[in-house]
């Protein structure tokens, strides 16, 4: 019975913290991919996953006029929506700000989020609804109750390939310097001949895309959503996370998404509400005020 | 308003319409029910033996008690009589509210809690309490009347923690005891028949390891809806599927049973008590002469009470006001509805008049999931 509640009391819930924290991450690395290339925050990445939540939705179950197609493609469309509408942030509201102070580009990216929800509630309803696991089934049940789904595999496997992929992106490739260089020095980087605006858009795209997959997979995972909802679960996570491991790492905030998952489902899990009600995120919030006062740049950021 | 012939709020005399209002989530997060907009569908225009006819209205609660309060409040000015339609904590605060109460505002929903409703002379429950509840849900299991392996000897309690649902909490492990259960509900233990949790988080995430470790096959669940289905979500269907119950009609709402059979892919399992039996059900027994098509529970729910106010509306002694409706509830007893539709409601012992139960089963089917009658459980 012992080893039972030592299970369930501690690793039942890490197993829980690194899936949800792996989606924090994936979210997280949108965060800081944006943050390397143009140093603003973007209050709009988690909803630009739930765009593509949505659009998966209503693929997958051939909402009102639009055809039933099959999960994978109606994935597909989920993700690509999720691009198009970063596409379309960075056009008509990120790019004439260019020259605007940073904090004026953070308060419209606030503004998209709100008119994306709007734009969810109109289409959705103002209400909640169902999302099925993108790969059903359980990868593994075994003693104390411990269960891993597909799903959950499918998170971490995707967190870990695009955590790499962005890695090598930024160090291996001439479009990867050039996001770095076009964030350090804009005008500089123009005169070499490099479209800024080029770059700025495929920045916005592959955050568009990042939070695309992120928001279908937490979206399944949690099997119930709402106009708005991925924004109130995951966007103060994120955001976490990509401070917490530096706001300038892709590796930083793959370690900070599945270290904030690990402290807040452990925080949920250990510590009786009665005793300190939302006990996960001040749970959160306290690692990270440690982590800054001791490491101002993050686990793995560096001073810039 | 005079004083002889008491509150006439809400009635206009002129057009001879009594104005209700009906509160239940039409939107928010608690899984709204698009069909508490069909309120004015199925009760404007009934004539009453009086000669009036009846204009309703939906509001939103948001499923939330200080958005219920705030709607109801605002309702008791314009209107007669006020319903709850869904929630505990909305059907208590409005239940409660100081302003209805002052206003003599009559107030009837399904049951509940009973902490603090019992001894409101202007609240009234239709159908069966949660602590009432309690044992028939114990009979229930024991019944199997599914046929399978739902039989209630080791029961996981997972309950939001809400001083409204402390009556059912207290109601079931009592019963649960009376039938045997060995070990002391509270932190997890393996080998106690009872595992009670009402502290677990949003996602049940702690709570869905400790079901399948302890193998409780049989949950009783206590939650709002959303709650609920990442709750399924969570425990899974694997190393156990366990079998869901419960009180009232939360889980018999199409919507929240398509959430758990959607969570499960459609292995969910899950039978309870709800005030009325399943549309099918219904179908059948009014079948041929029966009344409208119902889309789902909820509508077939609000048809049902439009039934029963309108038989309290016709029994009403004297002049109609906030003060004759509520007496002609207060010790009176109505017949249900032909075929057992609607069980009779029994307000001589208390404010508490539900008689009866049905069994629904859920039976998902992968698209529009819905429930099927299976039993009825008598008080």
């Amino acid at each position: 019975v012992t080893t039972e509640v030592v299970a369930l009391s501690f690793v039942a819930p890490a197993i829980t913290g690194i899936i949800q924290g792996s989606v924090y991450g994936l979210l997280g690395l949108g965060i800081v991919l944006l943050y390397k290339s143009s140093r603003i925050f973007n209050f709009a990445q988690a909803e630009f996953g739930g765009v593509a939540a949505f659009v998966w939705i209503f693929f997958d179950t051939g909402k009102g006029f639009l055809p039933d197609l099959p999960t994978p493609v109606a994935v597909l469309i989920g993700v690509l929506a999720g691009v198009l509408v970063a596409l379309l942030t960075e056009r008509v509201v990120v790019r004439p700000l260019f020259n605007a102070p940073k904090i004026t580009v953070v308060v419209a990216t606030a503004g998209v989020l709100l008119l994306l929800i709007a734009l969810e509630g109109f289409t959705y309803g103002a209400t909640a609804g169902t999302f099925p696991a993108v790969i059903g089934g359980d990868a593994y049940t075994g003693g104390a109750g411990i269960r891993i789904t597909n799903q959950g595999v499918a998170i971490m496997v995707t967190l870990a390939v695009l955590s790499i992929g962005a890695a090598l992106f930024f160090s291996r490739t001439r479009i990867g310097t050039a996001i770095i260089a076009v964030s350090q020095e804009p005008t500089a980087t123009r005169l070499v001949g490099i479209s800024v605006e080029r770059i700025s858009s495929l920045t916005w795209a592959l955050a568009g895309f990042l939070a695309g997959v992120a928001g279908i997979l937490l979206a399944g995972t949690i099997g119930l959503a709402a106009p708005g909802s991925l924004t109130g679960l995951a966007l103060v996570p994120a955001f976490t996370a990509a401070v917490f491991g530096g706001v300038t790492s892709l590796p930083g905030a793959l370690v900070g998404g599945i270290v904030i998952g690990i402290i807040e489902a452990e925080a949920q899990t250990n510590i009786p509400k009665e005793q300190l009600p939302g006990a996960g995120k001040v749970a959160l919030f306290a690692a990270l005020l440690v982590v800054l006062l001791i490491r101002p740049a993050g686990l793995l950021g560096k001073e810039t | 308003v005079s004083a002889r012939a008491g509150t006439t709020t809400g009635i206009d005399f002129k057009n001879k319409v009594i104005h209700i209002a009906l509160h239940g989530p039409l939107t928010g997060a608690g899984v709204p029910q698009n069909s508490f907009k069909t309120t004015d569908h199925y009760w404007n225009n009934h004539k009453l033996a009086n000669g009036f006819s009846v204009d309703a209205v939906a509001i939103d609660d948001k499923y939330n008690a200080a958005d219920a309060s705030r709607a109801c409040n605002a309702a008791a000015d314009t209107n007669f009589l006020i319903v709850g339609g869904a929630g505990t904590d909305q059907i208590s605060a409005c239940a409660q509210s100081p302003k209805l109460r002052r206003l003599h505002v009559p107030y009837l929903s399904s049951g509940v809690t009973e902490a603090g409703l019992g001894s409101i002379s202007t609240y009234h429950a239709t159908s069966l309490t949660y602590r009432e509840q309690a044992p028939l849900l114990i009979k229930l299991a024991k019944n199997a009347p599914t046929g399978d392996e739902f039989t209630g000897k080791k029961w996981a309690m997972v309950i939001t923690s809400t001083p409204n649902f402390k009556d059912a909490r207290e109601a079931f492990i009592s019963a649960l005891k009376s039938n045997g259960a060995q070990g002391k509900a509270g932190a997890f233990n393996p080998d106690s028949d009872v595992y009670l949790t009402d502290k677990a988080p949003s996602n049940c995430s702690a709570v869905a390891p400790a079901i399948r470790a302890g193998a409780y096959q049989s949950i009783y669940f206590l939650g709002q809806p959303s709650f609920f289905a990442q709750c399924v979500n969570n425990i899974g269907v694997t190393p156990i599927n366990p079998y869901y119950t419960g009180p009232g009609p939360s889980f018999g709402i199409s919507s929240v049973i398509t959430l758990a059979c959607t969570a499960t892919a459609n292995q969910y399992k899950g039978v309870y008590l709800h005030p009325s039996p399943s549309v099918a059900e219904y179908m059948t027994r009014l079948a041929p002469d029966r009344g409208p098509d119902f889309a789902d529970d909820i509508e077939f729910g609000i048809w049902g009470a439009m039934q029963q106010l309108k038989k309290v509306f016709d029994s009403v002694q004297g002049p109609l006001s906030r003060e004759s409706f509520n007496a002609a509830l207060d010790g009176h007893k109505f017949g249900g509805y032909p075929n057992g539709v609607l069980h009779p409601v029994d307000f001589t012992g208390d404010r508490f008049g539900g008689t009866a139960a049905y069994a629904n089963k859920a039976a998902c089917n992968g698209e529009q999931s819905k429930s099927q009658t299976v039993g009825v459980y008598y008080k």
